[in-house]
Formats: C-alpha cells, structure tokens, sequence
C-alpha cells in the first residue's frame, strides 16, 4: 500500500515535506514510489528484503535509517515480531517503509502539527524504544511461568522453554542494539544550536540504554538460571530414582526371609509347626515395616 | 577462473592475462605472479596484514564463509581477502568461490561507481560476511539444539561446540578486521577521498562485531544447559527401566511367602494357584497405575 499525506513535516529550512507511506507495497508500487522519489528502486527493494547493510546511510540527496519495531504476535503473551522499519529523507518526501502498518506513526506525523524533520524521528524512535520495553517484560515474565512448573517437572521441556525466553531476548537485545547505534549515529546530524533537539536526543539515548540494561540483566538472570533449571529437573527424576531404589529394597527382603524356610534342605520340625507361617510372615512385615520407617525418617520414601 | 577485469565502458567482465594497475581487477592468489606491481605490495601485507604507500593501501582481512565438514556438517571457515587500492585501481585478491561470490553479490552496476565506493562494497561485503555465516551457525545452533531432545550420546553435544568455537572465531577475526581497519585509518590523511570510506567501514564493523559477539555470548552461556538436556534423556531411561525392575520384583515378593516350607494358609483351597497369580499381579498392576499417574514411565 502507498499513500501520501501532504505537508507533514517540516524540512531543516522549514520547508514543508510530504511523508509517502509504504505498507508492504507491491512491486508495481515500489517502482511507482521510486521513480515519485527519483531514487534507484533497490535502494527500497534492498531493505524489504532484509539484505546486510548499513542501518544508517547519507548520500547526496537521501539520508536512509533502518530499525526494528517490535510487534506483538496475536494470541501469545510474550510472543512478537521485529518489523523492520525504514526511514527516508530525500528532496520534498519523508517515506516510511515497511513490511506491516506501524500504528503509532500516523499519530506522530501530524499535517495539523508538523514537526522537524530530526524532531520526528527521535519521537519515532523514541516510540519504539517505548515498544521494546512491554515486550521484553512480558517475555522476561513468562520465567515465573516456568519456574512454577519447574517443582513437578521431570524432562528438558522447561529448559526449553528457557532457552525459547533466552533466544526471544538475545533478539531484543540485537534490535535494541541496532537502534542504539541509530541513535548514536543521529546525533553527528542534529543541528548544534538546537538545544531542544539535543534535550530529546540524550533522553531518547538515556531511555534507550535504560530499557537496554533491563533486557541485559533479564537475559544475564535467565542465562545463570538454565542451568539451575536443568539440575532442579534431575533432582525431581533423581528423586523418583531414590523412591524407587527404596522400594526395590523393600522387595528384595521378602526374597531371603521367606526364602530362608524355603530351601531344599532338612529344615527339622520347621514344615510341621502350625505357626510357622504366620511367625515368618509376621517377622518379614516387622523387618519390612521397620526398614520402611527408617526410609521415611530419611526421606527416601518421599516423592516431593 | 582467471583473471578478470571489468571493462567500463561495455559494462562487462573479461577474462585477461595481466594486471595493467588501472581499473577493477579480480585475481587468484596462484596469478599474483604474472602482476610484478602487486606482488611486492602484498608480500609486505601478508607479514603485516595492511601495507600503505603514498595514496597505495593494501589490505589483508579475514573473510569468513561457509564449508561442509564429514564429522561436524556445516561449519565456518576463515580464508582472507587481499584489496590493493590505488586512486584509480582495485585488485581484489582471493580463493575461487570467495571471488565469485564478491562478483555475483556486490559487484554489480558498476558503471558509474568510483574505486573508493567499490573499496567501501568490497569493505562491507567482507564484514557482513561473518554476520551472514553467524546467523547460519545460529540457525544450525538451534536445530541441533531441537536434536538433543532424544540424544543420550555426544554427537550433537559436539557440532554444537565446535559451532560455539566457531562463532567465537568470528568474533576473533572481526575484531582483527577491526584493528587493520583502524591502522589504515590512522596511516591515510584525513583529505583523503578514502577517508571516510574507511571511517564508514570501520563504524559498520564495531556494529557487526557488537552483535556477533552478544550472540556467541549467549548462546556459549547456555551451553551448560544442553548437558543437562542430555543428562535428563538417558536419566529419564534409566527411570523407566528402574520402574520396570520394581514392577518386576513385586510379584516374586508378594509370592515369596507361599514358597515356604511350613503348613500354608488356604493351602488345599483347589483354586490358590490361580488366587495367588490375582493377588500379586493385582498389587502389581494397583501399585503399576499409581507410578503412571506419577510419570514414572513418562519418556
């Protein structure tokens, strides 16, 4: 989809510019918006396509940003996508171009108030930094969820899931990264003497670094933890192992008491005695109920 | 292969016999012989990795590709690129596929570009290349990361730490890559038209090797975790079979009373036989389904 706003911003010399807005555009659009830009078409091809390059270009006549939107995937809680977003400046148009319709953008490009053209992208980027920061704690939160089924649990699923936590962050962290560079990079291009710019670009920077710290900690945490979460899965099979030992030893008692009186050998007046069965019987469920005793004194007949 | 030389004003590539120091050449390290210019430039690089002279730079830096190994499948591979730079030349120097890869990736529509704009491609083709082999070793990171859910031997244990060696190569060489990149900046005036052409290179790659180094840090740091993974698999068996020898030796210790040689109860009931055989293996099933509801067979 292309669409064109009028006068939206305002250019370094307070000129105003059109902002064309490219939502997954077709090809057909894509040459259409290039030649309306007079830019070679695989400048905006090269970013939908996701190739390698610099997300921070100047030339002669553009200046191009590439960043990652977070975007939160329907039905799952912690579950998003990074959308990259790209941002063009060339003579008379700000063009935005992406892959999916980022909401914010349509309320940060105003025509009733139209910014400075350096002005809206720190807010934009500042909006995304904002973006990045519910993500990450619904991701990082999704460890409690982990942790609690960590008590009962007997195999790697939940080291899994902890891996599938530490991957989602890492990715974060690389979005979050590219868009520190972003920023860094923004601030050689800023006009000295606009001390209002400058006040929004060290807190944008300042907010960037905050929520960066946050993903990193989260992520140093998770990463300490897997391996916690590996042993505690061992200790719960290790006690099933421990119960289960227990319980073939309190087997194995029947198979020498009884067996005593059941060897093929002169037992004397022991076939004969009327209580015979009942006396042996009646010392194996005692040996047997003491040893169980002494098992479950020491916590070897416990499952939790 | 041979060597090849890009003709402007044809907007082609053709094969040619000698290196002429003027316009785009792409060369092989066995034809450096047949180019006397070059060839005492790039033996000076190869000691030192970056050799400037006048408005001549020559650079030596690690590429970083992809290779198929018999024991470890696909892995990455460290070879190096050689650019000699002149204001007016750029011989680019390499292994085979190395060079045609540059060829059918980076070097196209080259009419109207300038030998430092193809030096700043050449540049960032050679650092973007160890972030393109990382996400592939991440990708197979990950697969045999899925593999381990029913590994109980090393054979995916290892491959994941030879990739973790190998991302950690990267690291290493994209820090190299670096580190010539910041001498040739400081040995090239700051008039020069490759200035900031270096200076762009060199910015790009502090980006790229802050992400492949968080990525090879994080992902060495769980690999304690994959041990456990394998650990709970072959735990996980013995479990089942440890259940199975309990369930085993129930019967033989419910019965083993009735193997006594005394006088036994209901011993001339006709059916005891047949009651003893529901009994113990009544215990055993009632005690079999309590270990089921418990996950004691659960693989």
């Amino acid at each position: 989809m292309m669409r064109i706003t009028r006068d939206s911003l305002l250019s370094g010399n307070a000129n105003r510019r059109s902002w064309m807005a490219l939502v997954n555009p077709s090809a057909s659009e894509l040459t259409q918006a290039a030649a309306t830009l007079d830019i070679p078409e695989s400048f905006l091809r090269k970013r939908l396509e996701g190739e390698a390059s610099r997300p921070l270009i100047k030339q002669e006549r553009l200046i191009s940003l590439q960043f990652q939107v977070p975007m939160p995937k329907k039905g799952g809680t912690g579950q998003f996508m990074l959308v990259p977003l790209s941002l063009y400046f060339v003579p008379g148009y700000f063009v935005t171009l992406s892959e999916q319709e980022i909401p914010f953008l349509s309320q940060l490009i105003d025509p009733q108030k139209p910014r400075k053209r350096w002005e809206l992208v720190l807010r934009i980027i500042a909006e995304v930094t904002r973006n990045y920061l519910p993500t990450a704690r619904s991701v990082a939160r999704e460890m409690a969820v982990v942790e609690r089924d960590l008590r009962q649990a007997q195999r790697h699923d939940v080291v899994y899931r902890g891996l599938d936590i530490n991957d989602r962050l890492l990715t974060l962290d690389l979005g979050l990264l590219q868009l520190e560079y972003v920023v860094s990079e923004i601030g050689h291009f800023l006009p000295a003497e606009d001390a209002v710019l400058a006040e929004i670009h060290e807190d944008t920077r300042i907010e960037l670094s905050q929520v960066r710290d946050q993903v990193d900690s989260d992520q140093a945490t998770i990463n300490e933890l897997l391996e916690s979460y590996a042993y505690v899965v061992h200790n719960n099979v290790n006690h099933l192992f421990k119960f289960m030992a227990a319980l073939i030893i309190l087997a194995t008692i029947p198979l020498f008491i009884p067996g005593a009186v059941a060897m093929n050998v002169p037992l004397g007046n022991f076939p004969h005695w009327h209580y015979g069965f009942t006396v042996v019987t009646g010392g194996l469920v005692l040996v047997e109920m003491l040893t169980a005793w002494v098992f479950y004194r020491k916590g070897w007949l416990r499952l939790d | 292969m041979g060597c090849q030389f890009y003709d402007t004003v044809e907007d082609v590539w053709v094969a040619t016999e000698r290196y002429t120091a003027d316009g785009l050449f792409l060369l092989m390290p066995e034809q450096v012989h047949q180019c006397p210019q070059l060839e005492a430039a790039l033996q000076r690089c190869l000691e030192q990795r970056l050799y400037c002279q006048d408005a001549e730079i020559t650079l030596r830096l690690p590429v970083a590709l992809l290779a198929q190994d018999a024991q470890f499948g696909t892995v990455g591979r460290m070879t190096h690129l050689t650019l000699h730079h002149t204001p007016r030349s750029l011989a680019i120097l390499g292994e085979e596929p190395l060079i045609r890869r540059l060829q059918q990736n980076w070097l196209g529509e080259l009419r109207h570009t300038s030998m430092g704009e193809l030096l700043q491609r050449v540049l960032l083709s050679i650092i973007y290349s160890h972030e393109r082999v990382a996400r592939v070793l991440v990708e197979r990171l990950q697969v045999l990361r899925m593999a381990l859910k029913t590994a109980m031997g090393n054979t995916e244990l290892r491959q994941i730490v030879a990739l973790n060696r190998d991302l950690g190569e990267l690291v290493i060489a994209l820090r190299e890559t670096g580190l010539i990149l910041r001498n040739a900046l400081r040995a090239t005036p700051g008039e020069s038209p490759v200035y900031p052409l270096l200076d762009a290179a060199l910015r790009e790659q502090r980006r790229i090797e802050d992400g492949v180094n968080l990525i090879h840090e994080r992902y060495l740091a769980v690999t304690n975790a994959y041990n456990g993974i394998v650990q709970n698999n072959a735990h996980t068996v013995m479990k089942v079979m440890t259940v199975w020898l309990a369930l085993l030796m129930m019967p033989i210790a419910f019965i083993m009373p009735w193997h006594m040689m005394t006088p036994l109860p209901l011993e001339h009931w006709h059916y005891l036989w047949f009651g003893l055989l529901a009994y113990v293996f009544g215990v055993t099933l009632l005690f079999a389904r309590w270990a089921r509801k418990h996950g004691f067979f659960s693989m």
